[in-house]
This record gives structure tokens, C-alpha cells and sequence, in this order.
């Protein structure tokens, strides 16, 4: 692993930057990091937030300084730089078209392509978590197919409903909440990806990785059905393991 | 009876918000919590509280609410033009109230003030918090400002042992006002390098205008525009509260409580632990100026304001209970200190 830059913000926040471009080497770095963190934290430290190429650590400059917070995290580089930590890929359940994806019909126009193989290019990949943010739980996607991308609505709708998912240029990702947005919105996840009420209340990380899965309108009913009962399991698998 | 109040006009913005909800930054949930963690921590101390319980967070025009019992309640703050029954009260204060009494804030020379019950508020905690954050609609009452109609609840809790001191806290342990000091203190970074050193002095040499788009989300300021030595934005990482982005146009903006947890564009400066909640009281139109200091200048400040608020919780603890009133009154333009005594 490369050392990383140390840079201050305030007095209560430290930078580890891995480098200052977006690729996913760089993610597993920085996850990497966040992980050992967690599993050896040092008190003081009050979260980290992970992006792109970085890792943001803010701490509580009372309990802990900048040099003994640098000092611990070069510690955890040098003993983690051997160490994997294993990525989780999670299924998400999309019903595509109709009035959970108003737009795919656009976005396959613009493709040149049947509606058919716009879903089939969406659910093809796994796509890369580099980040959550925007508004709580949205996650930053890498790995669109070229094929399928697809430029901004003229005009951005006032309210997208929670859980659309969607395209904007090279990107692709879902809202976990309802905001306005621009995307072109092709369907929808009976899954929440935010929810206060629960332990876990973000279904997922940051470093992790994704991938859609075409479902039927009666499966998202079922599927909705049993989220609002507690009886829906999210698949996760690790990464690598054999798709179904 | 835990009802503290019932809400007769809701005000401007009224939020309840504790120091902030830590642990959810890398999904993407910002802290929250009160803008001026300083004075937040001052209304608790001043009704025994500890400082992890919720404040009402009042902005400009804070709410008429009715008391609906006997409480021990704190303000504390800027200057909201707070009412008791119809007298003046000073900004940082706290008092026995009653039922049927009326406290108002129509409005002073501050920005924000914070209201406490001896006791806590009873909210509930979400996601570890009862800092509402507005965006997600969670935390504080409903996930939301506060409405006409609300009954606000105090948690049911054995007062007895609580401080039974009220009256005016002396001067010089009030928030600073950005009318007395117009300086922030700032450490350079994490990106001052993508500024040369005449755009970084233009940064701490000119008087910055607050732009009236400033709220808990961040302030935007206006002067000389600062211009970039290449590039204008970075890849994005993550910002913490205070740190100062600057935008392509060159104006920046000091990102504040509700801000989102990553950004995009250069950061020349953060502001200080010691000086986030000094800042937090400045309104629109007002100038203010940043001075960059060192880390150790940086913690060496923090801690003194630590121990002022120690000194604080001390001089609190050991005062007598007493039932002494204090008005700050107007007469014919002139002011007075009123004590009123039981006998």
C-alpha cells in the first residue's frame, strides 16, 4: 500500500488521502482503512467518512491530538498492508418500466436499444460503492455500461419516490429517500436503503459492491409486502462468489 | 406532570438538537446538532443538566409558548428579545416558571438561543441522537421544526438532586458577540495549496460580508472574489463542520451543522473547535474576518474555553438556591438590573 498524504482539517478533522483520482484500487484502500479502524479504534475518534480517494477522520481534539491520531493509523497501515478485507455484493430487486421507471422507455430510445437490453446491460454489472452521501444513504456507482448512459431530464422532477433508481450520464444509483432529482428514473427497489427506525439503518457500505436484479411486479409486492412485516432477507454475498 | 409547554406560535425555525449524531457520517448522514455548541452546553449546566441532553435550538424569532407547570427552565445564547409574562429577560438566565406563565422571543440583535428544562426534553433518540436533522426528517420532535399546537414534554426524572440556583449568569461567561469580535480563528487546509499566498492573504486580510443564503447547512460569504492557482474543484472528500470551501465564483462557503458529509471543492481553511459556535451567531450583512492560528494556538483555545465552561458548571453548582427574580427592565430609555426577593 502506498502511504498515504495526512492532511488537517481544523483541529478536528484528519484527511488520509490515498490519492486524488477515482478509481477503485483507491476505494479499497481507503476501506481498508475504515475497517481496521472499526475493528481497532482509538479513543477520541467520533467517525470517519470514507470517499473516492479518502478517508476523512474526525475526532475529538479533547481526547485525542492529530500526531498520536497519525502515529495510530500509520501503525494500522503497516500491519494491515498484507490483509484483504473481503467485499459483499448486495442484490437489489428492481422492478424496471412501467410506473416505477417512467423513463426507461427514454433511456432505451436514446440507447438505440430494446427495453429488453436496456435491463439486461443494468443488471450485468456489479457495481462499485464509492460512496454514500447526497442525502443519507444514496450511494455513488461505478461501472455503467457505456451502452445505457444517458443524459440528465431537461427538467428535474420536484419529488422522485423513494427507492427510484436511476440514470444521469455515466452514473447510475438509487434514491433512498424522497428528493428532487434529474435522473432518469428506470424503475424501482422495494428495499430501503434508509431507514432511522432500524440498528442498521443504512443498507450499504461504502467499498462494497451492488448489482440489480429484474423483478416482476408481483414479486416487488410480495417483496414490499414482507420488508413491512420484518420477514424480507437482503441477499449479500461476498464478492467474487458465484452469481446465480 | 413531565408537560412542560404548550406552543403558541412556532417562530422562525425551532429545532431541538443535542452535540450531534456521530457514527453515520460514512453513510452520509450529517452530524446535526447545535450550531453553538458553547451555549447549548451553558443552558444544561445552568438547570443541572448534563451536557448530552437536547436544547431547543431558537432562530431570530423564536416561538410563544405557554407553561403548562412548575419548571426549572435555561435560556442561553444570543439575544432573542426573550419575554417573561411580558418583561424583558436577559440572554443567558434561568428561572422557575409557572403555570399559565408566557415566554416569548420576538425577536433581538441575535441569531440563535437555547432553551433547556431541568431534566431534559423528553425526545426520543434516534440513530444514538435527538438532534433533529432536517433533510432525513429525523430526530427532535417529529423530524421537524417546531408547530403551533405542540405540547413539548420534559423526560420524568428525580429533580431533587439538581442545582436549585436561578438568576442571571454573570456577563463574562455569555457567548461572545459577533458585534464585540468580528474575528474567527482558522487553521489553513486541507487544500490551502491550491491557493498562492496573495489569494490566501487576500482570504485573512478582507472583511467578509454574510450573505443572507446562511443557515444550518452553511454560510455564504461575500468580498473579493478568491481565485484559484489551477484547478477549482478536487475529487471529492470529506468535509468536516467550519471547513471553508471555495467554489468556482471565488466566494466561499463555511460549511456548517446540516452540511452534506462530502464536498467538491477546495477547502482553504477550517474554522476552530473553540471559535464554531461564535461563529454560528453572526447574521446576515454582518462582517466577519478569519485569522489563522496554529494547532497547538488551536487547542490551547479550545481548552480555555473548556475550563471557562467547568468554571461555569462549578459557580452554578455552589450557589444557593434562592427565590430571587432578576429583570433587565427599560425605563424611559434607561436600563436596570431588578431584583425581586420573596420575604
Amino acid at each position: 500500500m502506498r502511504t498515504p498524504r495526512f492532511l488537517q482539517q481544523g483541529d478536528h478533522g484528519l484527511v488520509v488521502e490515498f490519492g486524488d483520482q477515482i478509481h477503485p484500487e483507491l476505494v479499497e484502500q481507503v476501506r481498508t482503512l475504515m475497517v481496521a479502524l472499526r475493528e481497532r479504534p482509538i479513543p477520541g475518534i467520533l467517525e470517519t467518512i470514507p470517499t473516492y480517494r479518502s478517508l476523512l477522520v474526525r475526532y475529538n481534539p479533547l481526547q485525542i491530538r492529530v500526531q498520536a491520531l497519525q502515529r495510530h493509523i500509520e501503525d494500522l497501515l503497516q500491519q494491515e498492508k498484507q490483509q484483504i478485507v473481503p467485499a459483499f455484493v448486495t442484490e437489489i430487486p428492481v422492478c424496471y418500466g412501467g410506473e416505477w421507471g417512467p423513463d426507461l422507455e427514454r433511456v432505451a430510445e436514446h440507447a438505440k436499444k430494446s427495453i429488453q437490453e436496456v435491463i439486461l446491460y443494468h443488471t450485468s454489472a456489479d457495481y462499485l460503492i464509492y460512496m454514500l452521501g447526497f442525502t443519507p444513504g444514496f450511494p455513488y456507482l461505478g461501472g455503467l455500461p457505456q451502452e445505457i448512459a444517458c443524459p440528465r431530464l431537461a427538467t428535474p422532477r420536484t419529488a422522485v419516490p423513494a427507492g427510484s433508481v436511476g440514470i444521469a450520464e455515466t452514473q447510475t444509483g438509487i434514491y433512498p429517500m424522497v428528493s428532487p432529482g434529474g435522473w432518469q428514473i428506470i424503475g424501482r427497489t422495494p428495499l430501503r436503503l434508509f431507514d432511522p427506525s432500524k440498528e442498521e439503518p443504512v443498507l450499504l457500505q461504502a467499498g462494497d459492491y451492488l448489482r440489480f436484479a429484474a423483478v416482476t411486479e408481483e414479486e416487488y409486492q410480495e417483496i414490499a409486502e414482507k420488508i413491512e412485516h420484518n420477514q424480507y432477507v437482503v441477499k449479500k454475498t461476498p464478492k467474487g462468489g458465484a452469481r446465480e | 406532570m413531565n408537560h412542560i409547554f404548550r406552543v403558541e406560535q412556532a417562530g422562525l425555525l425551532s429545532t431541538f438538537q443535542d452535540l450531534g449524531r456521530f457514527g453515520y457520517g460514512s453513510f452520509g448522514v450529517p452530524a446535526a446538532g447545535a450550531m453553538d455548541p458553547y451555549s447549548h452546553r451553558l443552558a444544561n449546566f445552568m438547570v443541572g443538566n448534563s451536557e448530552e441532553e437536547a436544547s431547543l435550538e431558537m432562530t431570530l424569532l423564536g416561538p410563544t409558548l405557554t407553561a403548562l407547570g412548575t419548571h426549572r427552565i435555561a435560556i442561553a445564547g444570543g439575544d432573542l428579545g426573550a419575554q417573561y409574562n411580558g418583561l424583558p429577560l436577559p440572554a443567558c438566565v434561568a428561572l422557575e416558571i409557572h403555570e399559565g406563565d408566557v415566554l416569548r422571543f420576538p425577536g433581538g440583535n441575535g441569531v440563535r438561543s437555547y432553551l433547556s428544562v431541568a431534566g431534559g426534553w423528553d425526545l426520543p433518540i434516534v440513530m444514538g441522537s435527538r438532534s433533529t436533522y432536517l433533510r432525513a426528517s429525523i430526530g427532535g420532535l417529529e423530524g421537524a421544526p417546531l408547530k403551533k399546537g405542540q405540547v413539548l414534554k420534559g423526560q420524568k426524572q428525580d429533580l431533587t438532586q439538581l442545582p436549585k440556583w436561578h438568576g442571571v449568569l454573570p456577563r463574562k461567561y455569555w457567548p461572545l458577540d459577533p458585534q464585540d469580535s468580528k474575528t474567527i480563528r482558522v487553521l489553513w487546509g486541507p487544500q490551502d495549496d491550491y491557493f498562492d499566498q496573495e489569494q490566501k492573504e487576500r482570504f485573512t486580510s478582507q472583511n467578509w460580508k454574510v450573505n443572507k443564503d446562511s443557515d444550518r447547512m452553511g454560510y455564504r460569504l461575500e468580498g473579493d472574489a478568491l481565485v484559484h492557482l489551477d484547478k477549482k474543484e478536487i475529487v471529492s472528500d470529506g468535509v468536516c463542520q467550519g471547513a471553508i470551501q471555495v467554489p468556482g465564483h471565488g466566494q466561499p462557503i463555511v460549511l456548517l451543522a446540516d452540511a452534506q458529509t462530502t464536498g467538491g471543492y477546495p477547502k482553504i481553511a477550517t474554522i476552530v473547535s473553540s471559535d464554531l459556535g461564535k461563529f454560528a451567531h453572526f447574521r446576515a450583512s454582518d462582517i466577519v474576518n478569519f485569522k489563522a492560528i496554529t494547532y497547538d494556538e488551536a487547542i490551547q483555545a479550545l481548552e480555555e474555553q473548556e475550563n471557562v465552561l467547568q468554571e461555569i458548571k462549578q459557580y452554578i453548582a455552589t450557589q444557593p438556591s434562592s427565590s430571587v427574580w432578576y429583570y433587565h427592565i427599560k425605563i424611559r430609555g434607561e436600563e436596570f438590573n431588578v431584583r425581586v426577593e420573596e420575604i
